[in-house]
């Protein structure tokens, strides 16, 4: 009986590090990239698994650094500062846009049954169209209005786009608050409005910050609408990454890798502060752990 | 059928000595209740004997054969736990047949009906069996929790404390029933309780549990009138017994270890109520609080500071501040060391 | 109300409070309820419904990036129907249907199986699990334009992957010569590793519901079918399984829908390419945006793609409600509601009020 249970053991300590291997061996590959000397970067018929000189010219060129008298064509292709100073500006906006809509429905929806039974699965509908399809008429209504390529289109679409999650995220934060809070509020001579941002909302704080993070996530990571809306003044990181693939230049996996990598840290680093609510966000707020 | 033996079956919690070294006989088709406050280790010595946790020193014998090397499922064993824990995902006739389906070779469909049908009968759940389980009342669930575990007809059947969440006419109805069914099939059941008066009336032995030690083994009037230690006696009996210094009441009295001194012990129902002033009394008390139960009084009195419980009738009901005579009939004091709270032999005992 | 007095407290289940009715007061809550969703209203209606009316509208017109007019004139470019039979009949366009289903069911098949298998393993406490976890999360916070670059690196003919099996199959098992799979530049295969980057990427959010959807499970039953003589697998088949139904449904139908609209990791691995080979339905949708400027095309296209999605959203939108009211439907069956009383015994009282 004790060796069939180490046996077991042994097979899932073997499972458990053969896949983390393999979900690990990405980011792995990319990170030393990032440190790779372009030398390494790609050798014909060699692969090279961990940077021989590691050098941090990548970084240096990503984030527009470098000093080297290169071509002028080639250091202002890199640098990317100011897209990923905009990822920043266009996902927070977008973020505080959702959530200023989101927050006031998911509350009338869950406090007040506003919209009807049948507005929250209205909302997931929306979440079920690929939003490259709504990208064309938006594409042109946004050109009318003079919006393309602007902060504000970004921040309107954004916000739309992820709406839907505050309201689901929310609305299941509101419901697990006992609404006598905010009743006890109301009694003690606070209008609707009094109560709602003096009793219910300090309540469910926590909810709030992580729903926001989510959000932010989110338009953080976006790619195709940004792929679409915008040119060179609100390029987001992203996009700029994709230009960098296509761009005459060659392969650049070094400044790729090395730009990839800060793409990923904000999302890594809030994704891991709101580790207990991320179920919660993917399912649209069916699943509470 | 099977007897059991535990043979100083530890359990230790890494820091919390649950079980402490239990050593119990039970002969097969013995119905015994396992007795003892919360946290006594009555439940993890339970569990233990059913193959869920693995004992940490000693050892499990059904019969013969040792068995905590023995999956659970191998045991021959029916449990019922307190919550019942119904698969409530599954119908009455699904959970019944739950410990056929899962069988190997898996028995026929004819044969899980009939058996399930028999079974049904057996409890009373027989109208109700294409209902979902988490629809039926607390009553039902019980019965449903025992058929599961009577219908692979288990070596032993042991069972949690299984009806305490019943309604009190339930409940007493119920355990007429199931010492009813036990004694019929000669089933080997281990009880867990922490109601002595449930214990008392079902058993044919006690195991009483303290703090993961046993405390005494025996049959239920011997834990009853011959108690081995200070906390058995205290524990057991519908109104608590008397406790009171030995020197300090006229009677005769053994001596402790080295000479030390004893308490005294008495039940309420043996002590005898005389006129205050009367030469029959052993000590005079003062009735501080009367409990009408019925056909019984419990009379609460003071004495020198101590409090004594004794049982009056109806029609002779002292009134609050009365003065009465107490009598102790040396053939029914019980003496306990005041050292190692073990019982000590009076000069009187039969 | 006053009838209640009569019947013993026990008896009576708790009154249940409807949502959205308080003892507060009537008319004004209606109002409330109608401003606190307006922004949102508004949202949505300028964002997502008047530029689906103009799809609409663009969708019958044969509009594109270099027509003169301006868009609110595009019906001078009527053309009925044209667009939609040309997208119904289109090679391409189904043929990107037909691959995203693939990689559909491809995807979310695997990140079932392979997030329910993780979920069993870290499903007992060990020591560094909480660090371990950690790690097996990574792959979902990427940015999923990233993860696509990042396998654009290692699919590559004479990247890491190849390498890597060269060294296994060749150098130490010796079975086969050096391997030089075309991950991206065959088309064949092209599909499966755009499928592959998205397993990578999105088992991890599997994982973690099936994960909580275990540790849910009522200890207390499983360990009563051990002691019936359950093994794991009857286990799994008659008690872990159908419990989880509903979280394995809801997981399903969200990877589902998520999966169905890829888009960035597989431009990022291959712009669509081979030629067509990854070319998925939300690919060929913006090819014909951003290389074929046709608009009204598209749009007619693109809602084409709505209809079909929303005919299964209509019919998945089932079992997450089912999955909601089970909740409260064991919530009105618990034992604490009805006082101990079967539910038909709480009904047949309550009506006797």
């Amino acid at each position: 009986m004790e060796g069939h249970s180490t046996l077991k053991a042994f097979g899932r300590v073997t499972a458990i590090v053969l896949i983390g291997i393999l979900f690990l061996f990405p980011l792995y590959w990319m990170i030393t990239m990032s440190f790779k000397p372009q030398s390494e970067w790609n050798p014909i018929g060699k692969t090279i698994w961990w940077p021989q000189n590691p050098t941090l010219d990548n970084y240096k060129q990503v984030l527009g650094l470098t000093n080297q008298n290169t071509q002028f064509f080639q250091a202002s292709s890199t640098d990317a500062t100011q897209p990923i100073i905009h990822s920043f500006i266009a996902a927070g906006g977008g973020t505080i846009l959702a959530l200023v809509a989101g927050v006031l429905a998911a509350y009338g929806i869950a406090r007040f049954r506003a919209g009807g039974k049948m507005l929250p699965f209205q909302i997931l509908q929306l979440r079920m169209f690929p939003p490259v399809a709504i990208i064309i008429p938006l594409l042109i209504m946004l050109a009318y209005i003079h919006l393309f390529d602007t902060f504000w289109g970004l921040w309107l679409v954004y916000g739309a786009v992820t709406f839907a999650f505050v309201v689901w995220l929310m609305r299941s934060f509101f419901q697990e608050l006992p609404r006598e809070i905010g009743e006890a509020a109301i009694v003690d001579g606070c209008s609707q409005w009094g109560a709602f941002f003096k009793a219910v909302l300090p309540n469910v704080k926590g909810g709030l910050a992580a729903t926001a993070l989510f959000v932010f996530i989110l338009n953080w990571s976006d790619f195709v609408i940004a792929l679409v809306l915008t040119t060179d003044k609100t390029t987001t990181a992203p996009v700029f990454l994709n230009s960098l693939q296509s761009a005459a230049a060659g392969q650049e996996y070094g400044p790729q890798a090395a730009l990839g990598l800060i793409l990923i840290l904000p999302p890594a680093i809030l994704g891991l502060a709101i580790q207990r609510y991320l179920v919660r966000g993917l399912t649209f707020g069916a699943i509470k752990r | 059928m099977a007897s059991i033996r535990l043979d100083q079956l530890t359990k230790d919690f890494g820091g919390l000595l649950a079980v402490d070294h239990v050593d119990v006989e039970i002969e097969d088709g013995t119905f015994l209740a396992l007795l003892g406050p919360s946290g006594c280790g009555k439940t993890t010595t339970m569990n233990m004997i059913a193959g869920l946790e693995t004992p940490t020193s000693g050892e499990i014998y059904f019969g013969d054969r040792p068995m905590s090397r023995v999956p659970p499922g191998k045991r021959s064993v029916g449990f019922v736990f307190q919550n019942y824990a119904i698969f409530t995902h599954m119908t009455v006739a699904q959970n019944l047949s739950f410990g056929l389906r899962v069988r190997k070779p898996r028995p026929s469909k004819t044969e899980i009906d009939s058996e399930v049908k028999r079974v049904a009968e057996v409890v009373g759940l027989g109208s109700m069996l294409q209902r979902k389980a988490s629809r039926l009342s607390v009553n039902d669930m019980q019965k449903v929790a025992l058929g599961r575990s009577m219908i692979v007809k288990p070596s032993i059947f042991l069972l949690d404390e299984p009806f305490s969440n019943l309604d009190a006419a339930f409940r007493a109805y119920m355990r007429a029933e199931l010492k009813h069914i036990q004694h019929e099939i000669g089933q080997t059941m281990v009880y867990v309780t922490h109601d002595q008066v449930e214990a008392m009336g079902m058993a044919d032995q006690i195991a009483v549990m303290n703090l993961g030690e046993l405390q005494q083994f025996a049959p239920p009037l011997e834990i009853y009138n011959r108690p081995s230690n200070k906390f058995v006696a205290g524990f057991v009996g519908s109104t608590r017994i008397n406790f009171l210094p030995a020197e300090k009441v006229a009677v005769p009295a053994p001596k402790g270890t080295d000479g030390g001194s004893v308490t005294l012990a008495i039940r309420p129902e043996y002590i005898g109520l005389v006129d205050p002033g009367s030469a029959e009394a052993t000590i005079t008390a003062k009735v501080d609080l009367v409990e009408p139960l019925g056909a019984t009084d419990v009379i609460h009195l003071s004495w020198n500071r101590y409090d004594i419980r004794a049982i009056g009738r109806p029609g002779a009901r002292p009134r609050i501040g009365d003065n009465i005579g107490l009598v102790f009939p040396f053939r029914h004091l019980l003496f306990f060391d005041d050292q190692t709270h073990e019982a000590v032999n009076g000069p009187y005992q039969a | 109300m006053e009838a209640q007095a009569d019947i013993p407290a026990r008896q009576v289940p708790p009154k249940r409070r409807l949502r959205g009715s308080t003892a507060l007061g009537g008319r004004s809550e209606k109002g409330i309820a109608q401003l606190l969703i307006t922004p949102g209203q508004l949202l949505l209606l300028f964002l997502v419904g008047f530029p689906a009316g103009v799809a609409i509208y663009i969708s019958f017109t044969d509009y594109t990036a270099t027509t003169n007019y301006p868009w609110y004139d595009a019906y001078k470019g009527w053309i009925w129907f044209d667009n939609y039979w040309e997208a119904l009949s289109s090679g391409g366009f189904w043929s990107a249907i037909w691959r995203t289903v693939i990689v559909t069911v491809l995807a979310v098949g695997i990140e079932f199986a392979l997030g329910l298998i993780l979920a069993f393993l870290f499903l007992k406490e060990f020591r560094a699990r909480g660090i371990v976890m950690i790690v097996f999360l990574l792959p979902m916070m990427v940015v999923p334009a990233v993860a696509g670059f990042i396998f654009y690196m290692i699919f590559q003919t004479d990247g890491p992957l190849n390498a890597a099996l060269s060294f296994f199959l060749d150098t130490v098992l010796g079975l086969t010569g050096p391997i030089n799979i075309g991950w991206l530049s065959d088309p064949g295969i092209a599909i499966y590793s755009v499928t592959m980057a998205d397993i990578w990427q999105w088992t991890p959010l599997m994982f973690l519901i099936f994960l909580s959807g275990l540790v849910a499970l009522p200890e207390d039953q499983l360990n009563q079918a051990r002691i019936l003589g359950a093994g794991f697998w009857h286990q799994l088949r008659y008690l872990i399984l159908p419990m989880m139904k509903p979280i394995i449904l809801i997981a399903l139908i969200i990877r589902t829908i998520e999966v169905f609209k890829i888009f960035d990791s597989a431009w990022l691995l291959t712009r669509g390419g081979p030629g067509d080979a990854t070319t998925t339905i939300s690919v060929y949708l913006y090819r014909q945006i951003n290389e074929n400027y046709r608009y009204g095309y598209a749009s007619a296209a693109a809602i084409i793609v709505l209809i079909i999605v929303s005919i299964f959203a209509i019919r998945a939108i089932r079992p997450i409600e089912a999955a909601q009211e089970e909740t409260f439907d064991e919530l009105i069956t618990s034992e604490e509601f009805t006082g101990g009383l079967s539910v038909e015994e709480a009904i047949a009282v309550e009506s006797r009020v």
